[in-house]
């Protein structure tokens, strides 16, 4: 699966690096800045150092041309004074030459480039010296053996001159490339011109003729950053300098690349933290999408599995009237163990049934089944409630739930005088009947609750007239902590107000005493049966029908009280007209 | 929801009553049953329950008392109850169970 970055990541990511390309830009421009500075302070010290051995050329050569002055061009006295400074390697070679003639006197050291034999190149260099005020630097680059010359005059006692001191100095090897001494141009790269001073084109000009020597292999195009000029004798000495390495120290030199990649590496990484942040908060409003639709569908099945604990619709005799309310308890999600029931049994006979089982959830739910259709199976093999509700207790009680349920059962038959009811109560609150004439009745015996230990059990007989109402219930309806349940004389007192309403019509004014009593619901479920006995009319027409039928199939089961005899098929015949469905 | 469980020596040596007070509901059942258990293992020869005290019982509640019953016979007795009390145990036709322990002589009214 691909995974889609998240815009959030990206624009973090492209907003760091922006900055990172600033910061490293500015970085960059200060650290040149310095670079540049610290080149100019670096090429002005070494250009002192320059000055200084300028200085020391002179030294020597004042002292040869004041010696030859005053002895008049004695050899050996001008060999002592200059030796010193030969041997020393201040110079390659010196000669004393005629001034008047530019001839050597003398010779001291290696043999010299410039040959002082008269030549006009000799005059040149001779008439240079004597023109300089002081030393002349007399330029021999042209020359092979890579020297350079320097002319001294000094004076006689009668005031005038006739010796020029000549000497060379030897440069080094390779006019480029040369490599870099140590000290002051250490970590610069240089080259040093001679400028300057002879009025020739050009002479001033820091070009590859004019170099005395330079580290670098050639001149660089764009030109040398920092130049400084020192006197030199009758010249200049142009000193350019070059870094090629880092004057300000490596973490200058390195900080905006360091800025750089680290700023990138920052980017990557804030762009990764936004884009788990994002994925962990999508993935925390999926997990709440996933809760909320599981809480909904455990919802869903909740009430699902609710609804097939009651039946879907209700077997109910001819001409009665039911209705049934059902309020779940307020912590919803857990199924309750409330049930009712009304089925269609042989011969004109119904069972009627209401229970709640003790405890909630999947178990209660099991167990509401379990005690329904046990209800309904006994009701088609015992005769009385009282052996019903045993039968389901002993099936409860070898379920091992160890749990109770009550449960209300009742046959409920036709009879010549209206109907009659049989009850039996496990535990269960005695439903009660409206009377036509108003008066309310509870009915059935105390009997002891199902599935834990041996139940009393008692089987009591009822009449129920026309316009009589039946109301079955269980004890969410009457038994609630801190008021939110009606008293039993509330119940009476509803019923009572109401004497000939239909079946919906009380269940409706329940509806609304237990919904004004309790508005966010019970702490318990609560389920209530109403059962209206059809009128007079309706009785007789429906007993006239049932006697119409003619062929008398007695159950030796089900002998109580006076019922009819009933044809078993006309009697499911009616019922399934009415309601569709028969178990 | 909450219940008050007060376990009194009265009587006979190894004669406790247990006194609830507030609701006897599904949140105290485990406290109550626990507490009742605690007592037999420590010795006790008769639990006598007063629920004079308690406003509300359901079904949880009943399900302690006949639990306790069944498992323990007649040492488990039921003394004092409010009306509200006797009223749902009447209903569930529990009452009887235990006027078996009245005869049983732990005297309880």
């Amino acid at each position: 699966m691909r995974r889609r970055v998240h815009a959030p990541s990206v624009i973090v990511l492209l907003v760091c690096l922006a900055l990172t390309g600033v910061v490293s830009a500015v970085a960059r421009a200060v650290r040149d800045d310095t670079e540049l500075r610290l080149l100019r302070e670096r090429t002005n010290e070494a250009a002192a150092v320059l000055t200084a051995a300028a200085n020391s050329v002179r030294a020597p050569l004042a002292g040869a041309a004041a010696v030859g002055e005053l002895t008049g061009g004695e050899t050996d006295a001008f060999e002592a004074v200059i030796g010193r400074a030969i041997e020393s390697g201040q110079f390659a070679g010196a000669a004393l030459v005629d001034a008047a003639d530019a001839t050597a006197v003398v010779t001291v050291g290696a043999p010299l480039s410039l040959v002082f034999d008269g030549s006009e190149r000799a005059r040149a260099a001779t008439d240079q010296s004597l023109a300089a005020p002081d030393l002349a630097v007399i330029d021999t680059l042209d020359l092979p053996g890579r020297r350079l010359g320097y002319g001294f005059t000094g004076s006689a006692p009668d005031g005038g001159t006739r010796f020029v001191v000549y000497a060379e100095s030897v440069l080094p090897e390779q006019r480029f490339g040369a490599p870099r001494p140590q000290g002051a141009f250490e970590q610069l790269d240089y080259a040093l011109f001679l400028v300057g001073g002879t009025g020739e084109d050009g002479a001033d000009a820091l070009t590859d003729a004019n170099v005395l020597y330079s580290s670098l292999p050639a001149l660089p195009r764009g030109g040398l950053d920092a130049v400084s000029r020192v006197a030199f004798g009758d010249r200049e000495l142009a000193l350019a300098t070059t870094t090629d390495d880092v004057l300000g120290g490596d973490l200058t030199h390195r900080l905006p690349w360091l800025l750089l990649v680290g700023g990138v590496l920052f980017a990557a990484a804030a762009a990764t933290v936004t884009e788990w942040l994002m994925r962990r908060r999508l993935d925390a409003e999926r997990l709440a999408g996933d809760v909320a639709r599981l809480y909904a569908e455990q919802h869903a099945r909740s009430t699902t599995l609710q609804r097939s604990l009651v039946p879907r619709r209700l077997s109910v005799p001819d001409g009665f009237e039911v209705a049934v309310r059902y309020w779940p308890a307020a912590a919803g999600d857990e199924v309750g163990g409330d049930f009712y029931d009304v089925f269609a049994l042989d011969d004109g006979c119904w069972g009627v049934t209401i229970g709640d089982v003790c405890g909630k959830g999947i178990d209660a739910a099991a167990l509401t089944a379990l005690t329904r259709h046990t209800i309904r199976a006994g009701a088609r093999h015992l005769d009385s409630p009282a052996a019903v509700l045993r039968w389901t207790h002993e099936a409860i009680a070898a379920d091992g739930a160890d749990t109770y349920v009550t449960v209300c059962f009742g046959f409920l038959r036709a009879s010549r005088d209206g109907w009659t009811l049989d009850l039996a109560l496990g535990g269960h609150p005695p439903p009660l009947v409206l009377r036509s004439s108003g008066a309310v009745e509870p009915l059935g015996r105390e009997g002891t609750v199902l599935g834990l230990v041996e139940p009393r059990l008692e089987t009591s007989h009822h009449a129920l007239g026309a316009g009589d109402t039946l109301l079955l219930y269980t004890d969410g309806l009457t038994d609630a902590p801190g008021g939110r349940a009606l008293r039993d004389d509330e119940v009476r007192d509803v019923l009572a107000a109401i004497t000939s309403a239909s079946a919906e019509d009380v269940a409706e004014r329940f509806d609304a005493s237990i919904r004004a009593r309790r508005p966010s619901g019970g702490a318990d479920d609560t389920a209530l049966l109403v059962m209206r006995v059809p009128g007079p009319t309706d009785t007789a027409n429906r007993l006239d029908a049932v006697r119409a039928g003619a062929s008398v199939q007695d159950r030796d089961m089900r002998t109580s009280v006076g019922a009819p005899a009933a044809p078993v098929a006309d009697a499911n015949t009616v019922v399934s007209a009415r309601i569709g469905t028969l178990p | 929801m909450t219940v008050e469980i007060r376990c009194v020596v009265n009587g006979g040596p190894g004669s406790v009553m247990v006194d609830l007070a507030g609701e006897f509901d599904l949140d105290a059942e485990a406290n109550v049953l626990e507490a009742v258990e605690r007592l037999f293992a420590d010795g006790a020869t008769h639990v006598t329950f007063d629920l004079d005290d308690v406003d509300f019982i359901d079904s949880s509640g009943v399900r302690v008392l006949v639990r306790l019953r069944r498992d323990h016979g007649d040492r488990v007795g039921l003394g004092a109850t409010s009306p509200s009390v006797r009223r749902v145990l009447d209903i569930a036709g529990v009452t009887g169970l235990f006027a078996d322990a009245d005869h049983g002589g732990t005297g309880e009214s």
